[in-house]
C-alpha cells in the first residue's frame, strides 16, 4: 500500500485484485477481466463472472471509447490535495465493452461542457513511476 | 421463527454540534432516559445491539463495562448508516429466539470530533481492498458520501427531468417538521431561495441537500410483545422486516436500476424484493401513515419513495411537491426533522420519533391515527412498526 500524506492526493491500492489493471495502464492499455465462459468483460475484479458465474477468466485489453453516464462537480475539497482544482468534475464512464469506471476529464476540460451521453476516449495520465491513472477526454478533442 | 418483538423504551442525549460529553456519557444519558421511559431496570437488559464501533466509536465491551451492564448476547456493526436497520433487526431476532430478554440498541456519535474520517484525510475506508463504502474512488477526487448521491441525482435529473428546485421540496418540508420539534438543531425555516443560493457542496447537491453533522446518542429497548404488554408504555410492535439488499444491482446511494456504479440501467425501480416488508407486516403502502428514512442527502428521499412503491419510476420529484411529505401532507416523511434538520444520530432519532408517533405522544407533530409507520432506507432494508 502506498503512503498517503494529507497534503497529497490519495492514491489507489496497486496491490489488490486490480493489480493487472494498474500494470496495464503503465503500458497504455485498459486491461479488465474477460470471462472464459460467456466472453463478457467485467471490472472491478471478481472471482466469479457476475453474469454467468463462470469460474475462469483472463485479463484482456479493451478499447478506450465510451460515454459519460453521469457526473458530479466537487466544490468542496475534502482532501487538501484537491483544493487547488475545485470545482472539479468526477464522471462515470461506460466503455463500449460494457465496463464502467469513475474517473475525471483530463486537464483543461470545462465542467460546463460535460453532458450525460457525451462520447469520450481514454487518456493515460502518468502520476509517477508507479502510478498511471485512467482519465478521459471528449471524443471530438484532439489527443 | 416468527418475529416476536416490540420497542418498549426510547431515550436520547441532547443533540448538537461540538457537544462536550464523551460518547459513553451521551450513551449513559440515553440509556437512563430509555429505562425511565420503559419502566425496566438496568439489570433486566441482557442483550446489546450496537450501531457504533471503530473507527468512529466505542466497541460493545467498552459500552457494557461503562454502562454497568451484564450481557449474554451481542451484535455489533460499526458506525455507518447502512447498519441502523440491521442493528434493530438483530435485536428483534435475538428476543424472538430467546437469546436475550431485553436488548438495548445503542448508538452514540460524535461526528463533530471525527469530521476528517468522513471523506477527508482521516478516511481510510477508500484505501482498503474494494474501496470505500459510498462508491468512493479517492484518487479521482470521488472522496465523500455526497459524491455518490450527487452522481445518482445528476443521472436521475437527466432521465426524468427533475430539477434542483423540485428537489428542494424535500429539505424544505423536512425543515417544517423540524421546526415543530424542540430537539432540532435547525431552528429557522428553509426557503426555496435560501436553498437555491446556498453553496454547492457537490453539484447538483446544495448545502441544504446535505445532512447535519452532529453529536448525540439514542438508546432503543426491544423485548418480546408479551413482555411489552406488561410494561409502562403502549407497545410498538416490530410487525415486519426485510434485510439489506446487496450485489451488483445495488449502489449505496442510488435506487435499483438507475445505472450508477455497477448497477444495470434497467429503470425498473420497485421490484418484488423491494416490497416484501409489507407482506411480512400484513399491510400495504396505503396503510402506511408516515415514512421514515435515512435522509443523509435529499435525493435519497426521492429514491426511497420509488423503491418502496409509493410512486412510480421517475415520479418522486413531482410526488413530493405541494407539501405532500410535510406536516399534514398525504405521506409525511421524517416528522422529527430527519438527519437534514433535527440531527444526525444515524436514523435512531427517527426510530425514537416513530415510537412517539405510534404511542400518540408526538405533540404538535402527531400524525392522526399513526398506527402503521415504515422505516425504509435507500439500500433496501426496512422495518414496519405498528400499534400492538
Amino acid at each position: 500500500m502506498s503512503a498517503v500524506l494529507p497534503s497529497d492526493k490519495p492514491r489507489p491500492r496497486l496491490d489488490g485484485p486490480e493489480q493487472p489493471f494498474w500494470a496495464g495502464l503503465k503500458d497504455r492499455q485498459i486491461r479488465v477481466q474477460r470471462c472464459d465462459h460467456c466472453g463478457r468483460h467485467r471490472f472491478p475484479a471478481s472471482r466469479y463472472c457476475p453474469h454467468c458465474h463462470g469460474p475462469h477468466s483472463h485479463w484482456d485489453a479493451v478499447g478506450g471509447e465510451g460515454e459519460v453516464e453521469s457526473f458530479c462537480i466537487f466544490h468542496k475539497a475534502y482532501f487538501p490535495g484537491f483544493a487547488a482544482e475545485t470545482p472539479y468534475a468526477v464522471i462515470q464512464v461506460r466503455l463500449d465493452s460494457g465496463v464502467r469506471f469513475f474517473s475525471n476529464l483530463a486537464g483543461g476540460a470545462d465542467n460546463a461542457e460535460i453532458q450525460i451521453g457525451m462520447r469520450v476516449r481514454a487518456v493515460f495520465e502518468d502520476v509517477d513511476d508507479a502510478l498511471t491513472l485512467l482519465k478521459f477526454r471528449t471524443a471530438e478533442a484532439k489527443p | 421463527m416468527k418475529i416476536n418483538a416490540a420497542i418498549v423504551g426510547v431515550g436520547a442525549s441532547k443533540f448538537g454540534r461540538f457537544m462536550p460529553d464523551t460518547q459513553l456519557a451521551m450513551a449513559a444519558k440515553a440509556l437512563k432516559e430509555a429505562l425511565d421511559d420503559s419502566g425496566l431496570e438496568r439489570d433486566e437488559i441482557d442483550g446489546l445491539s450496537m450501531h457504533m464501533g471503530w473507527p468512529l466509536g466505542l466497541d460493545y465491551d467498552s459500552v457494557a463495562e461503562g454502562l454497568g451492564l451484564n450481557i449474554r448476547y451481542v451484535n455489533q456493526a460499526w458506525t455507518h448508516g447502512r447498519f441502523v436497520t440491521n442493528t434493530l433487526q438483530h435485536a428483534a431476532l435475538a428476543v424472538s429466539a430467546g437469546l436475550a430478554n431485553v436488548v438495548a440498541c445503542v448508538t452514540a456519535i460524535s461526528f463533530t470530533r471525527e469530521r476528517d474520517i468522513l471523506g477527508g484525510p482521516g478516511d481510510m475506508e477508500g484505501y482498503r481492498e474494494g474501496g470505500g463504502t459510498h462508491g468512493e474512488a479517492p484518487h479521482y477526487g470521488l472522496t465523500s458520501p455526497a459524491g455518490g448521491a450527487a452522481l445518482s441525482m445528476q443521472r436521475y435529473m437527466k432521465l426524468y427531468g427533475a430539477t434542483s428546485e423540485k428537489l428542494a421540496a424535500v429539505p424544505i418540508q423536512i425543515r417544517q417538521h423540524a421546526l415543530q420539534n424542540p430537539d432540532s438543531v435547525m431552528k429557522e425555516p428553509l426557503t426555496l431561495e435560501a436553498h437555491q443560493t446556498s453553496r454547492m457542496v457537490v453539484d447538483p447537491l446544495h448545502l441544504f441537500d446535505c445532512c447535519l453533522m452532529t453529536d448525540g446518542a439514542v438508546v432503543t429497548l426491544v423485548t418480546t410483545r408479551e413482555r411489552a404488554r406488561d410494561l409502562k408504555q403502549k407497545p410498538v410492535a416490530i410487525a415486519g422486516m426485510q434485510g439489506i439488499r446487496s450485489g451488483r444491482d445495488e449502489f449505496i446511494f442510488a435506487p435499483p436500476g438507475l445505472g450508477i456504479g455497477q448497477q444495470p440501467a434497467t429503470n425498473i425501480r420497485s421490484r418484488p424484493i423491494d416490497v416484501e416488508v409489507f407482506e411480512a407486516a400484513g399491510v400495504t403502502q396505503s396503510d402506511v401513515k408516515g415514512v421514515y428514512t435515512y435522509d443523509a442527502f435529499s435525493p435519497l428521499v426521492l429514491f426511497v419513495l420509488e423503491r418502496y412503491g409509493y410512486c412510480g419510476e421517475g415520479e418522486a420529484a413531482d410526488f413530493v411537491q405541494n407539501g405532500a411529505i410535510g406536516p399534514g401532507g398525504r405521506l409525511p416523511v421524517n416528522t422529527n426533522g430527519g438527519l437534514l434538520s433535527e440531527a444526525h444520530v444515524a436514523g435512531w432519532n427517527h426510530i425514537r420519533e416513530m415510537t412517539r408517533q405510534i404511542r400518540g405522544t408526538a405533540g404538535p407533530r402527531q400524525i392522526p391515527n399513526a398506527d402503521v409507520l415504515q422505516w425504509g432506507t435507500v439500500w433496501g432494508d426496512s422495518v414496519i412498526l405498528t400499534a400492538d
